[in-house]
């Protein structure tokens, strides 16, 4: 592992998104922020799903998943690692309007949970700068 | 009066008495409970109901030892151990709190390896192995009559010098030795990390360490005795097992106030759910199985006592276990 401070991947056991699409969730907002960069090494599989206190396979499938989106490759003894990911196609307009709909579903779920307006804002901008550093 | 056992069932009630507060703070008698639980009036009452117990079996069998011997005095008092944390597990059930759910890992965690490294872990049975070498030079050299176990009072048995009691006795000793550091191995590899980030992960960190050193400095202790008993150096291998134990007994005393890990475990804040160790009550059988098959650890931190346990619902320890078995029955 290159990185020199700590990452933490979490995850919510309870909750209804399934414990792999949390894996591949929280690992991917790590590699589009540049927190693991090409050449980083993923916790074996064996180490991740311990700690998570998952099946193996739970760990495999979320491997595999990052894999084929390009960010990871696969080895059967050096376990993942990060590589530099071509630039993905350009989203077609179903996906894209599919992505603003998800957005703006979020947006009203948690206003509707309650979090004022201003700190809901405050932190959509939080992570434009953050995306526009990385 | 027979005055070793006379202090053995005393340690025993002692270590008895003393173990429900050397756990982690959101632990009660294996059962995951808010870190205030414990000054609680239905805490104080499973408390005493359970020490209570411990004593009475201490008394028992201090009163039977004289009828029943040495070996029904130590079964009497264990069983009563068992027996009230048990009964005390089973009453602090309806008291679990809900754990968090939320589970952290640190993905940029480096791999623990060996204190020392891997050569210090190797190093007793490729110390057997070497002695293995020097028997086949040296035959004529090795005693008429060897000892192969021992107890408090020196050597506990013998046998005649032949290939296959001098082979099998180093084999028993290097299986032992590596069956130890194997365990050493399953606790940095095959056993949950619990905290990722805080101060209570380094705490955790050390805690296993500690456990790794206590049984990598074990696996010499067969290697060493091996040694001795061929090399006639003069040197009684019990004053080793002696040392052994008393390095055994400073480790444990060490390792007491890490609260199985969790001793600085931040409390939780007013509303926040405890997180325990992340493993579910009901898997604790009578509070000291662990049986999780859904849990890929092998090694799993104890909930009540020191060190670790294994995960009985995980397939490979009933492998392992199987294997440890079959070589005992082979190596007889």
């Amino acid at each position: 592992m290159c990185t020199k401070y700590k990452m933490t991947l979490r995850i919510d056991l309870q909750s209804p998104a399934p414990v792999y699409r949390q894996i591949v969730d929280g690992l991917r907002i790590l590699l589009v922020n540049g927190d693991l960069r090409p050449g980083d090494q993923l916790p074996p599989v064996r180490r991740l799903a311990i700690d998570l206190g998952v099946h193996f396979n739970t760990v495999a499938e979320a491997y595999r998943t990052l894999a084929e989106e390009g960010w990871v490759e696969i080895a059967r003894r050096s376990g993942a690692q990060v590589i530099a990911r071509k630039s993905p196609p350009r989203p077609n307009p179903e996906a894209a309007a599919h992505f603003q709909r998800r957005l703006r579903e979020l947006l009203a779920e948690m206003q509707a949970a309650g979090l004022p307006r201003d700190r809901i804002v405050r932190e959509l901008r939080r992570l434009v700068e953050i995306m526009e550093g990385a | 009066m027979n005055i070793p056992l006379f202090a053995i069932l005393l340690l025993l009630g002692a270590l008895g008495h003393f173990l429900p507060g050397w756990t982690r703070p959101d632990l009660f008698f294996a059962v995951t409970v808010h870190p205030d639980f414990r000054t609680s009036d239905a805490a104080r009452r499973i408390l005493r109901r359970y020490r209570l117990i411990v004593w009475t079996a201490v008394a028992a069998a201090l009163a039977t030892q004289f009828a029943a011997g040495t070996e029904a005095a130590i079964l009497i008092s264990v069983a009563g151990f068992v027996c009230a944390l048990a009964d005390a597990h089973r009453q602090m059930l309806p008291h679990a709190a809900t754990t968090s759910a939320i589970v952290e890992v640190d993905i940029s965690a480096t791999a623990e390896g060996f204190p020392g490294g891997w050569l210090t872990a190797i190093l007793p049975s490729g110390s057997l192995a070497v002695l293995a070498l020097w028997v086949v030079r040296h035959w004529e050299r090795l005693p008429q009559r060897f000892p192969t176990h021992w107890n408090w009072y020196g050597p506990g048995r013998w046998v005649e010098r032949t290939p296959a009691a001098v082979y099998g006795f180093l084999a028993m000793q290097a299986a032992i030795s590596v069956v130890l550091v194997v365990m050493a191995w399953g606790i940095l590899r095959w056993s949950r990390r619990v905290v990722a980030s805080g101060p209570n992960a380094g705490v955790e960190r050390r805690f296993r360490k500690l456990n790794v050193q206590l049984l990598v400095v074990m696996s010499y202790l067969p290697a060493v005795q091996a040694w001795l008993v061929f090399l006639r150096t003069g040197a009684p291998a019990t004053v080793w097992a002696l040392v052994v134990t008393v390095v055994a007994a400073v480790y444990v005393a060490v390792l007491i106030p890490y609260r199985q890990g969790g001793g600085r475990a931040r409390r939780p804040a007013p509303g926040e759910l405890p997180t325990g160790d992340r493993t579910p009550d009901a898997c604790w059988k009578w509070g000291m199985f662990y049986f999780n098959p859904g849990d890929p650890s092998v090694f799993i931190a104890k909930r009540f006592g020191i060190g670790y346990t294994v995960n009985f619902g995980n397939r490979w320890t009933w492998v392992v276990l199987a294997g440890l078995v079959l070589l005992k029955v082979f190596l007889k």
